[in-house]
Formats: C-alpha cells, structure tokens, sequence
C-alpha cells in the first residue's frame, strides 16, 4: 500500500476506532435505581417471586399500527422465564408464578389485580422521577404484603414490557418520506420493580431497551427476552453481594426506612401493655365469635413476657376511657357522637363522568 | 425565489391541504353505520386477529368478573337486544369486567364488555339495557371496522399531504376521526333507543344514564373540546336521547315497558359493594362514599353496605366527603389530575394534614366510620373485616387501646388472613404508643 493510500484510509479506521464503542453502547442501554437499603442488603428481599409480566406488543405497518395481543403472550411467558433464571444465577431464591398458582390461591386473582394495577399506579409516578427511587419514595402498598404473604416470598418481581416492531414497508416509508433523513427502528424496553413484600416498598427499578427486529420478537421471543432481560438486570447486585450507598441515599434511608417484618409475640405485648386481661377480645371489639388462638399463642390473660412486666404497667383502674361507650342493643343503632350521616339519597347516586365508548 | 415567496407557497399549500382534509372529513362524518353485510379486507385481517384475541387477554389478566347473577342479567338482557348477526365473524357474547370504572366497549367480532363500575352505577335494568342496546349497534353497524377504514384513508391522505403541510394535516385528520366518532357514537345512541323499545325497555332511561354519568365526585375528569372527544358532550346527549325517547313512544300508558328498578339493585348489590371496595383501592375515595351512602339507603340493615361505607369514610383520610363548591372549576380538575399523577399517596395525604382543616377533616371521617364499623358488627358479630376497619380507624383517632382490642380481635379470627403482617405492624406501633402513655403519665 502506498502512502497516499494510506493517509486516505487511516482516518477512516481511525474515526470507524473511535465511535465504536459509542454505537455499540448507544442503542443498548439499562439504567437501575436501588434503595439505599437494597444496596446494604438490609432491606434487600432474597426470595423473590417473578410476576407474570405484561407486555405490549405493536406492529407498526405503513399505514396503520396494530397490536400484536397473541405475539405478546410469548413475549411475556419468555421475559418472566429469562428474569427469574438471572435472578437464579444471582443467588436469589426464585418463584416464578404461573396463572395456576394465583388462582389457587383464595381470592388470589383478586390480590394480583389489585397489585397490579397499584404498582402501575406508582410506574406513571417513577417514570417523572426515576431517581427518587433512592430514596424509598415510591410503594405499592398493602396490596404487596398481602401478596407476598399468600406466596410465602420477600419480594416482588412486576415487569412491564413494551414492544414496537416496524415492518420493511413502514421502514422504507419513513426514509423515503424524510429523504432519508429518518428511520424507525424496531425495539423492546422492559420496566422491572422489585418491591418489598413486607411494607411494598419499590426498593429496586430496573429498565433495559434492546434494539431487537421484529422478525425476531415474533420467530424467537425466547432470544429476544433474554437479550432484553439481560440489558435490564446488568446491573443487578448478587444476592449477598454489598454495595456503597450514596450518602444522601443512607440519610433517605434513615427517615424513611423499609419494614421490618413484626411477629405475632406483638398479640401479647399488647395484651401486657392494655394491663387488663383480653380474655374475650372478640365480645370485646364487637366480635361474636371466632376460632380460638392459633396453636403456639397462649391464652389472653397469660402472664405477659419478661421485657413486659405487669409491675410496670398502671392498674386498670386507671386507664384512660379510650374505649367507646357499649354498642347498643341490636336493632337500635348508637346515637352518631358526631354528626350524623347524610339522609339516604341526599346526593346523586352516580359514579363519574367518562364516556360510554364502542 | 424570496424566502418569503416560499413560506407563503407552503402556508397556501398547506391552506389548501387541510380544506381538503377536512372536506373528506365531513363527507366520512355523513356516513352512518353499515347494517348489511361488511366482508372483512385483507388489510383489516389484523385488526380482527387482535379482536379475537382479547378475548384470551382478558382472561389472562383475569379480568372478566367470574360466572355470576350479574353475568347471566348481562347475557339475557344482550341476547334481547343483539339484532341476528349478519356477517360469519359476528358472534355475540356478554362480559363483565372487574374494573370499578364506568365504561363498556364493543369490539366487531360480536364481543361486548360491560365494566362492573358502570353496572354498580346504574339505577335500574332499563338503563344497563339502554348501555347494551348502544355497545350492541356498534357491532351491529359495523362501526369499528368503518372507522378503521376511515382512519387507514385518512392517515394515507395525512402522509402524502404532511410534508407539504408542516405537519398541520395531523391536526386536520385527529379532527376529522373525531367527528366521525361523534356521528357512530350518535347513531348507537339513536338506533339502541329503538332496540331497547322493541325489545319491551324504556327507552327514556338512556337519559337518566347519561345524566348519572356526569356526576365527578372526585372532580378529576375535565370535559374535553368537544372537537377532540370521541364521544358527544353528555348533556347534548342527554338532550338528544331525552327528545328521541319521546317521539319514539306511543301515545297511552306506558307502564307496560320494563324497568325493574329494586330487582335490579338487589342482583348488583354483592358487585357493587366489590366496586365501592375497588374504587378505595383504585384512591377514588368520594366516588366509593357515593356508592356506598346509596348501598346504605337501599339495605340499611345489611351489615355488608354499613361496612363498606365504614371503609369508604376510612378511605376519605383527610379529604372531605364532597369536595368543597370552590374547587370544581375546570381549572382544579386539570390541577387535580395532574397532583394524582405526580405525587405519591403518601405525599398527597400529608400535603392535606399539614392544613388544619385537612386534620379536622380526617377526624371527622374516621369518628362516623367507627360508628358505621359498630352499625356493621351488631348487625353481623362475625365480621372479622369490620373489626379490622375499626381498629384501623380507632388507631388514626388515636384511641389506641380500643384500636388494639378490635384489631387482636381481627388477628385470632383470622389467623390465615394475607393483610396479617399489616394489621400486626399497626398494634406494633399502637403497644408502642400505649407504652410510652403509661410511661409518661404521673
């Protein structure tokens, strides 16, 4: 090669060295967000269960988008499957959670849509404010807990997946409509919270977009999830593994720290610091009546535990009147204390105003 | 060429352009439904392969309420309604969904959704009927189909006139689907009030439903321009159906066409109570109180209703029951909408106890659900739920030791319940609070 040759080459190679890396790097990418807890491992949930996902899945044509409703229950099957096997290889103990396992659950369709739909809830809210995370802003509430409990897990895995796949002819529309300045390209994203079963606390929010085509959504969506799956959980800590919070994280961490789980020894605790036996507590909270005491707890008016003494406690005599006046006899409801409830029909019986749609 | 002369040539181009547009859409809007045969095009294959699919997507997200009274109603009441299909792809079926929502949707295959906010809204059968008789004629008449045909022609002219329009043909052609929108939803209003008359309903209960469907308790839904919405206003459409009912009927009594009002209310019940519980859930407090305070006047003496109630004045925290005259402008439900989206529960709930009025409010709300939670339990003494609710609500009043008994109470008749760590971390703080009382007291 001659040297003319090569000055012409040479800054071809050069630029083509220097912007590799960056068109690698640029069209795939995975952010994630961690608690301060999450990242100390304190309040990181070690068994985890995988949500079924929820995935949209649209085929943009040249003229008009569909949505793929069929092809997106692959992608969801494979995504949940590619997330709980990384979370294996990271040491967490997994359960991957199949629509059997809900509904074997009492009342667990129920559970899991009202998880879902407040976990949506909160993902309108991360999507503002993703770094918030940090800072233990966003929860998903009682809904968590309750599931986590029914599922005998820590944590929580929802993930939401959103797909776009352009054909050639949408493709080829778009150059040429723009003179080849644009072109669209097909790609998934993936949106992955892991929430505290104890409190549904988002502790963990981790996202990921893959560039993958449509053919392959649609032929391999085993491939494309776990290409995906594996952009999103890149950053993923192992089990055990213990980051360095940011120290504005911690102090977040501080005011605001994640639940701990409480033990049913709190039934006694109580009992000891109420001072008086709850040998009836059923009749006394309007109960008529109820199981006995799961085995294990001892009967109400059992000497409390030792970091309780009764001697510390004041003599029932002189208790506060916290409790409310005896509910009257059946049939004749208690005079209201305060004001009493609006007369039936007072306001219109209607719910509220969107539209009736076809 | 001036650079002036070229702007002014794509201003007029783009004038031009967009009269076109919005001729074409006016002639779309003056079509009416098609109720003859429509066979399905090949670039219309995938619209009805993702129709056909939702069916299983709903089941999926388990969403379908399951096999119920109310789902059998739903059923006969479309069975009377549904016009003998036309086109092999329509088959008619009838579904509840769980969503607390007021909505229902048709899609052109045959399937027709009602959402169980809408039913546990409604006053009486002839209004479920009158929401059904509209849904059916939207498959019926082909709507979804024709409208995705105007939208293809309308998106193509869009593209061909767009680069020469600066962009103001999108503009053009979102107005256009619009309006025609507005002309199928008109003429489902219109055709069902026939069918709902043929089918022995009367039909001027579909005023009533649109007249219910404008209350806003939680005054966060903000009318739309009407050139935007998909849908005509709801008062034009109360008066329009009000004055079509009228020319519709016969002369004479009426007394013979159905409306079933109490048998109704009674079949709903089980599923509003569901709703009103949803709507907590879903943070629509003062839409579940309305619901609820009906539930009570229909079955005081149901210990169900009064705990539903308990839990919607719960649900309140420091929110008034009905929101103040001041803030339903417009204006406040924009702002409101936009708060719900960018704060979190937590933050909103405290931004409304950092004001006295937000504290006062919230006791008072917590004081008449303890009573309703004592009204549920006398009626029924097993109801472990009420007891759960009392003690929650006794906790936010700060009456701790009648807080703790309710809810010990709730723990040992439930021992199995999902929400245990939740009600034990409450009489955690409530056995700490007490502690510290006895601990500072003289």
């Amino acid at each position: 090669m001659n040297l003319r040759r090569l000055l012409l080459v040479l800054p071809v190679v050069l630029a083509a060295a220097f912007f590799a890396p960056a068109l690698e790097a640029a069209p795939k990418s995975g952010t994630e967000f961690m608690t301060a807890g999450f990242q100390t491992t304190e309040t990181r949930p070690l068994r985890l269960a995988v949500l079924p996902a929820h995935a949209q899945f649209y085929k943009a044509q040249a003229v008009m988008t569909n949505e793929m409703v069929a092809e997106a229950g692959a992608l969801e099957r494979e995504s949940a499957k590619s997330i709980a096997s990384i979370l294996e290889a990271r040491g967490y103990s997994v359960r991957l959670v199949t629509r059997a396992d809900i509904e074997a659950i009492p009342g667990g369709a129920d559970l899991l849509l009202r998880f879902d739909n407040r976990f949506n809830e909160e993902l309108g809210k991360v999507f503002k404010a993703p770094k918030d995370v940090r800072h233990g802003r966003f929860s998903v509430g009682d809904p968590a807990t309750e599931l986590a409990r029914a599922l005998k897990v820590e944590g929580l895995v929802p993930m939401r997946i959103v797909a776009v796949g352009n054909t050639a002819g949408r493709a080829g529309l778009v150059a040429a409509l723009s003179l080849g300045m644009a072109f669209v390209q097909s790609y998934s994203t993936m949106y992955l919270g892991i929430v505290h079963g104890n409190g549904g606390r988002l502790e963990g929010y981790f996202t990921g977009y893959e560039p993958n085509g449509l053919k392959r959504m649609v032929q391999e969506p085993d491939k494309a999830m776990a290409e995906l799956s594996d952009r999103a959980m890149k950053d993923l800590p192992m089990a055990h593994q213990v980051l360095k919070p940011k120290k504005k994280d911690l102090e977040a961490e501080a005011a605001n720290p994640g639940g701990e789980q409480v033990g049913d020894e709190i039934i006694q605790q109580f009992e000891a610091a109420a001072g008086k036996s709850l040998a009836e507590p059923a009749a006394a909270a309007g109960l008529e009546t109820g199981p006995p005491p799961p085995a294990g707890e001892p009967p109400a008016g059992d000497p409390p535990p030792a970091d309780n003494p009764p001697a510390q406690d004041p003599p029932p005599a002189q208790d506060p009147p916290a409790e409310k006046d005896p509910p009257p006899p059946p049939g004749n409801p208690p005079p209201s204390r305060r004001e009493p409830p609006p007369a039936p029909g007072e306001r219109a019986p209607a719910i509220r105003d969107p539209a009736v749609t076809g | 060429m001036s650079c002036a002369r070229v702007l002014r040539r794509i201003v007029v181009a783009g004038s031009v352009a967009g009269l076109i547009l919005a001729a074409a859409g006016r002639a779309d809007a003056q079509e009416k439904g098609e109720y003859g045969p429509v066979p399905v095009r090949d670039s219309e294959k995938p619209l009805m392969k993702s129709v056909t699919e939702y069916e299983d997507l709903f089941v999926r997200r388990n969403a379908r309420y399951p096999e119920s009274a109310v789902g059998a109603l739903v059923t006969s009441i479309g069975n009377a309604l549904a016009p003998k299909p036309v086109d092999d792809y329509i088959h008619y079926r009838f579904h509840v969904l769980r969503d607390p929502d007021v909505n229902a949707f048709a899609l052109p295959d045959g399937q027709v959704y009602v959402q169980a906010g809408l039913i546990a809204m409604l006053e009486n059968e002839a209004q479920l009927a009158a929401v059904m008789a509209h849904e059916v004629n939207h498959t019926a008449g082909h709507h979804v189909i024709l409208r995705y045909r105007s939208v293809r022609s309308k998106s193509v002219a869009g593209m061909v006139f767009g680069p020469f329009t600066l962009g103001l043909s999108d503009i053009f052609v979102g107005l256009s689907v619009s309006g025609y929108s507005r002309e199928l939803e008109d003429e489902a209003d219109s055709h069902g009030l026939s069918l709902m008359l043929e089918a022995g309903w009367d039909p001027r209960q579909m005023a009533r439903t649109f007249e219910l469907m404008q209350a806003d308790p939680d005054v966060e839904t903000p009318h739309r321009a009407t050139a935007w919405s998909s849908h005509p206003q709801l008062p034009a459409r109360v008066e329009s159906a009000r004055a079509r009912a009228a020319t519709l009927l016969p002369e004479g009594p009426t007394t013979a066409l159905k409306v079933n009002g109490d048998e109704y209310r009674e079949i709903v019940r089980p599923l509003s109570c569901a709703v009103a519980l949803g709507l907590i859930d879903e943070d629509q407090p003062r839409t579940a109180c309305v619901l609820a305070r009906r539930l009570v006047a229909e079955a005081p003496a149901n210990p169900a209703t009064r705990f539903v109630l308990a839990e919607s004045l719960r649900g309140l925290g420091a929110l008034s029951e009905v929101a103040p005259a001041e803030q339903t402008t417009q204006t406040d439900k924009k702002q409101n909408v936009k708060e719900r989206g960018r704060l979190t529960r937590a933050e909103r709930e405290a931004a409304l106890l950092a004001t006295p009025e937000g504290v006062a409010e919230k006791k008072r709300n917590l004081e008449t659900a303890c009573d309703e939670y004592h009204r549920a339990l006398e009626l029924d003494g097993s109801m472990a739920e009420a007891s759960r609710g009392l003690g929650l609500a006794e906790h936010g009043l700060g009456n701790n030791e009648a807080a703790g008994r309710a809810l010990v109470a709730y723990l040992r008749a439930r021992p199995d319940a999902t929400d245990r760590p939740i009600v034990l971390k409450q009489l955690e703080q409530i056995t700490a609070a007490l502690k510290s009382d006895r601990e500072t007291r003289p």
